[in-house]
């Protein structure tokens, strides 16, 4: 059985055998909804790893995870996406994801769905883009600009299963001439859920209600987050009430200049 | 008796002004109270102790059932076994009757909800009475239970206040602890006229045979002294070892519950004293069927405190009232279909984000989201929630994601299938379900893999 | 009333859900050692003052009162002092009848303002629960810090020794939030709950 806080503290210390050394290659692991909703999230991962000068790749044959499969009880699917992703991201030591949920997927339950398989040996070497940066590169500053102010979703996923709130808030607080606003009740969950977010539309609206309320409270221009499933939840409701509040991605924060 | 979690009680709930404020705050003030009494001890450390004795008394179950029986036996006590709900109300009636018993006060049992005891014991002439006000005020209301440590919690005193008045013909008050006062005096004799006292069991230790209740009202310890019969009904998952492994457990129940550093009595009932008699029901009912699924088994940990409901976004909003059957919350969405069946549990493991704010409260870390995946898988595989469409979609979407080509297919499929939603909305139930309260968004004009392939 | 077939299914039907034939039980595993037991090391030192004040300060945090008194000679006088000042009815040994019970404490704990009290015979058994007011007597030697195997001793004696009866750890007077969530004292159980503790003077308590 996993314990997730375990896991949290573990990725906080850095599950790798080894550390990374200049010159490693970094694959980028864009999750299936990034890709096709929110690419500039995507861009903006590559533009901070260029700054900081690390290698990439992107292996473009990559498509979805499986989680919403996994989730929705479809184990067969889940297992079939999970083989493909240990293939496709089989050569690659370090693999950074700018989403907690899609992380947690590869890193955590990939090894529950199918133990010991390829899928569950790459996927552990997945990072979620704030863990990656804090605890695998060292680096809280990277060298951003972003002069608003700005309060901070956290995805669930990423909170209990990656462990990833620190460093994401770390990484925020240094960017240069931002103004960071902490939101109340932010271990509550905002109510995407994945197929919940539909299935269960009246509990989903009410808890992402709640979020945009706390949001609203803290009179930040910018609610930030390291998961763009969240985001698309609670900036679809905050431009459906004609909310003045702005969502971005927290790699777009950090590109910035 | 098929559960659909129950949507149009959710949508009542989160337009009734009252109820989901008090479930709301009153959880959240749980909480709070909870993590100051939990600052003061090696909390995670004894979470952990307490999972691995759980862990060792489930799967020893065969043998502490046996040796807390022989330790009963020794000390006056008479266990009974009941495979079925039906069986377990057997042995109760049988043993009212045996006793000439009229009437039966009961302290807090959430297996007696199980065995739906009230509505056997009625119709065989015997009249059992509620002595948790909780469970006094909800039976008084002619409702069940919809949380576990407060049974009323989704009435208001002014709701509790007419109650009163109207059932029992007093003056309107809507001061709770006039209307304690009230329920206490209605009570008094009611214990020490009944022929039989029932309660469930936090705990049965296997060393000694010992039955430990754990409660704050004092009613547990009257229904279970004041009568001269004393009946426990327990489910087989409430043994554990040893009374040192107890101390471990008395630390984390009170700090799990209601944040109290302790609950105001922890009975330990070592055997009956001249002339009186002592019973033991074990129960069933189910639980076998979690025992036997080597991943669902640690649903049987739980300890009942309540922690998960506490803390649940779901919970909160909803109340018990919505979960179909006796266990709500997360909890509840675990067991639910083991015990009744994945068909009648229906939608209930899929009511939840999986957000994890359950385990992580968890007072002896039982996996919830792991266990309501499994749950859900269980449901997609025995063709319960998901319907022949369902599947078929998401097996087609599968196929498409297991390629590039495939993949990009369903990329134009998007952009085609967006385009009509966003200019037909109702055309997708999905996408108007989506877009009630919220803005849908867009396909990219250029993907990050085209950005990409041309950078 | 005979349940021999009943048992027999029911306990197959366990063994069974666990991969086990009945009478198969698991080798017996060690029981892993419990937490709750505690090491010799942290019984000895014990700072009688410091744990008194630890107990009167959790007890009131219950709404539970604490009275202390130098000598065990002195806790007759106490009770009748408090019966007295409250206009309580004359001793009762029928809890029916009785305005209050006194108790005996084989244990305190300190962390929590907990009471261990063991009573053993029918007439005893309603003693906690059903007078109003409940007083408990227990000497300061009988004070302990924590829940442990050490201060719990007195209930794990008498239940290993197969002696009958109820062994209830008291923490405060009975209490009930099944309201609203608001907190209302004297449910069922008694509405005030006062422990002598005998044998502990405080430089800068007021001893009576």
């Amino acid at each position: 059985m996993r314990r997730a806080s375990e896991h949290a503290l573990m990725s906080r210390a850095g599950t790798a055998s080894d550390a990374y050394a200049p010159g490693d290659t970094v694959a980028l692991f864009i999750p299936c909804f990034i890709d096709v909703l929110f690419p500039s999230v995507g861009k903006a991962v590559v533009s901070i790893f260029e700054r900081l000068g690390v290698n990439l790749d992107y292996p473009a044959e990559q498509t979805c995870c499986g989680q919403p499969a996994f989730n929705g009880g479809h184990r067969k699917e889940a297992l079939e996406l999970a083989a493909r992703f240990g293939d496709v991201f089989e050569e690659y030591k370090w693999i950074v994801v700018p989403s907690g949920s899609c992380g947690a997927m590869a890193k955590r339950f990939y090894s529950t769905l199918d133990p010991g398989s390829k899928g569950a040996t790459v996927g552990a070497r997945v990072y979620d883009l704030a863990t990656f940066l804090v605890d695998v590169l060292g680096t809280v500053d990277v060298g951003a600009r972003f002069p608003h102010s700005v309060t901070m979703l956290d995805g669930c996923h990423g909170r209990r299963e990656l462990g990833c709130t620190d460093a994401a808030r770390r990484l925020l607080k240094a960017v240069g001439d931002i103004d960071y606003r902490e939101l109340p009740a932010i271990e509550e969950c905002c109510g995407f859920g994945g197929l919940f977010s539909v299935k269960f539309e009246a509990l989903s609206t009410s808890m992402g209600s709640a979020k945009c309320a706390n949001a609203t409270a803290t009179g930040a221009e910018y609610l930030v987050s390291g998961d763009s499933s969240c985001l698309m939840h609670v900036g679809g409701m905050l431009d459906h009430r004609g909310s003045n509040l702005k969502t971005v991605h927290l790699a777009e924060v950090l590109a910035s200049r | 008796m098929t559960i659909h979690f129950d949507r149009k009680q959710v949508h009542d709930d989160l337009q009734s002004p009252s109820a989901p404020a008090i479930l709301d705050s009153s959880m959240r003030r749980a909480v709070e109270h909870k993590h100051d009494a939990q600052a003061l001890i090696a909390w995670d450390e004894l979470r952990e102790r307490a999972h691995e004795i759980k862990a060792y008394s489930i799967e020893h179950l065969d043998e502490l059932l046996v040796r807390f029986e022989s330790e009963f036996t020794a000390r006056g006590g008479r266990v009974l076994w009941a495979q079925t709900a039906d069986e377990a109300a057997s042995h109760f009636l049988d043993v009212c009757r045996t006793h000439g018993a009229r009437s039966v006060v009961k302290g807090k049992s959430m297996v007696s909800e199980e065995l739906e005891l009230n509505a056997r014991l009625t119709a065989a002439g015997i009249e059992p009475v509620e002595t948790d006000l909780g469970e006094y005020i909800v039976q008084l209301a002619g409702e069940r239970p919809t949380h576990i440590i407060a049974p009323a919690i989704h009435m208001s005193r002014q709701d509790v206040g007419s109650l009163f008045e109207r059932k029992l013909k007093v003056e309107y008050t809507d001061d709770p602890e006039a209307l304690s006062e009230i329920a206490r005096l209605r009570l008094r004799q009611r214990y020490l006229d009944a022929g039989v006292g029932m309660t469930g069991a936090n705990f049965g230790i296997a060393e000694t045979g010992t039955v430990v209740v754990v409660e704050n009202e004092g009613n547990g310890g009257l229904s279970s002294q004041a009568p001269p019969v004393q009946i426990v009904v327990m489910g087989i998952e409430k043994v554990i070892p040893t009374l040192d492994d107890l101390t471990l457990f008395l630390q984390l129940l009170a700090r799990s519950a209601t944040g109290q550093k302790m609950s105001t009595y922890v009975h330990h009932f070592l055997g009956a004293v001249d002339r009186r008699a002592m019973y033991s029901i074990f129960v069933d009912a189910g639980r076998t069927a979690l025992l036997a699924d080597p991943v669902a088994r640690e649903s049987l940990y739980c300890i009942r405190c309540g922690a998960c409901l506490n803390v649940c976004p779901i919970y909160r909003r909803v109340g018990g009232g919505a979960y179909g059957w006796v266990y709500p919350g997360p909890i509840g969405s675990v067991i639910t279909p083991s015990m009744v069946g994945v068909d009648d549990a229906g939608e209930l493991p899929f009511a939840s984000t999986l957000c994890g704010a359950c385990s992580a409260e968890c007072p002896v870390k039982i996996d919830l989201p792991h266990l309501l995946v499994h749950q859900r898988s269980r449901s997609v595989d025995e063709g319960a929630a998901s319907s022949p469409l369902e599947n078929a979609a998401v097996s087609s979407w599968a196929r498409a994601m297991s390629s590039s080509r495939g993949y990009s297919f369903a990329v134009l499929a998007a952009r085609v299938g967006g385009a009509v939603s966003s200019m037909l909305p109702w055309i997708s139930p999905t996408a108007r379900a989506w877009s009630k309260q919220r803005s849908m968004p867009k396909v990219a004009s250029m993907t990050f893999k085209d950005w990409w392939r041309e950078r | 009333m005979t349940d021999d077939s009943g048992r027999a299914r029911f306990l197959a039907r366990v063994a069974a859900a666990l991969g086990r034939k009945e009478g198969e039980f698991a080798r017996a595993a060690p029981i892993p050692p419990a937490v709750g037991a505690s090491t010799p090391d942290e019984e000895t030192a014990r700072d009688v003052s410091a744990l008194a004040k630890r107990f009167r300060d959790e007890l009131a945090l219950v709404s539970g009162e604490t009275v202390f008194v130098p000598d065990p000679s002195g806790v007759d006088a106490e009770i009748e002092r408090i019966v007295r000042s409250r206009g309580l009815g004359p001793m009762e040994s029928d809890m029916k009848k009785a305005d209050y019970a006194v108790l005996r404490a084989e244990a305190l704990i300190a962390d929590t303002g907990t009471a261990l009290v063991i009573e053993r015979t029918a007439e005893r058994r309603l003693a906690p629960y059903l007078p109003r007011t409940c007083i408990v007597v227990a000497d300061s030697h009988t004070l302990f810090p924590t829940m442990s195997s050490a201060s719990l001793a007195a209930l794990h004696a008498a239940a290993r020794r197969g002696e009958k009866g109820e062994a209830v750890l008291i923490t405060g007077p009975s209490r009930t939030a099944d309201i609203e969530k608001t907190l209302v004292l004297g449910a069922h159980g008694p509405r005030h709950l006062i422990v002598i503790v005998s044998g502990i003077v405080f430089s800068e308590e007021v001893v009576r």
